[in-house]
């Protein structure tokens, strides 16, 4: 059955069938944002985790979409939350413990069993891995997902020009990354 | 951009991660089954023209309550001068009432806002 988002929005609006409404949105978003998280996040488990607190969030405020916005740049919005919140929560973890070799995110990601170290497409994750979460998140949005600045800048509340600036700086970082590590 | 086609050369578009095997058979089960009930009184969501009805009601309502506040300020205002003048009147009938000419009376009343019973009673009071 196609996913269409109008006829979605719809249902949500009927207390009958906003369950039902809700179990397509997860059906059409999940993998996507799975792997939207998967790349900013890097752990299988983690992922798994954040990605249910985003769908338990959207459900919980479900009666604050309108329709206004996209379904998916409301759904980003939350996922992109969650990925920041996520991120701070383990670097303040990681200060209590500096010894510990996990807390290096590039070791960690070299480490999982479920993560191809030896491509380069495990290069530019590791790559990906040095970047402030924000150029991060940024990257990830107009590389892989080639999302346009605009929808970009209603997901993170950031102007155009800044997002351009924070990606050219990204693009530029990981050049030089994968040039000194080949 | 020289250094975006850079990337993308060496290093493409694919995919480094991986998922245990069947992860995504029985996620959208999972995610559901993980979602806490909503409670049963769940408003169902407004529509644009019930919410904006509701919008003016509340509007309405305000409105009652600021005029409502605004009354009882000017009787509290009323009540406080009208205390300030019966003292004043109160001074001046030590005088003696018959002293006071009816233009007086009639600034008094003017200015105490008493009807003409009220403030006869006062300065009959005063007399005794």
């Amino acid at each position: 059955m196609k996913f269409e988002e109008n006829e979605v929005t719809k249902m949500l609006r009927d207390p009958e069938l906003q369950r039902k409404a809700f179990e397509m949105i997860v059906a059409e978003y999940q993998d996507q944002l799975y792997w939207q998280v998967r790349r900013m996040i890097s752990d299988h488990d983690d992922a798994d985790d954040i990605l249910q607190n985003i769908f338990i969030k959207a459900w919980v405020n479900i009666d604050s979409f309108r329709g206004e916005s996209r379904m998916s740049t409301w759904l980003y919005r939350i996922a992109m939350n969650e990925c920041i919140t996520f991120i701070n929560k383990k670097k303040a973890e990681q200060k209590v413990s500096l010894s510990d070799p996990d807390s290096d995110p590039v070791r960690h990601l070299e480490s999982d069993s479920y993560f191809d170290g030896d491509t380069m497409e495990g290069l530019l994750q590791k790559a990906l891995l040095t970047l402030p979460e924000k150029q991060r998140l940024v990257f990830n949005m107009k590389y892989f997902k080639e999302m346009k600045y605009e929808e970009m800048s209603d997901i993170l509340n950031t102007s155009v020009g800044a997002l351009k600036a924070s990606y050219h700086i990204a693009v530029k970082k990981i050049a030089v990354y994968i040039e000194n590590n080949v | 951009m020289k250094y975006e086609e850079e990337i993308l050369k060496k290093c493409g578009k694919g995919n480094p991660f991986r998922v245990p095997e069947g992860y995504f058979d029985n996620l959208s089960q999972r995610i559901m089954n993980s979602l806490p009930e909503k409670d049963m009184s769940v408003r169902p969501l407004m529509s644009v023209a019930v919410a904006r009805r509701h919008h003016r009601l509340l509007l309405r309502l305000t409105s009652i309550a600021a005029a409502c506040i605004g009354l009882m300020f000017v009787i509290g205002l009323y009540v406080h001068r009208s205390d300030k003048s019966l003292q004043i009147a109160k001074v001046e009938s030590k005088v003696k009432v018959e002293q006071l000419s009816d233009q007086d009376v009639e600034s008094m009343v003017h200015s105490s806002h008493m009807d003409d019973y009220t403030l006869y009673q006062y300065l009959s009071d005063s007399e005794n």
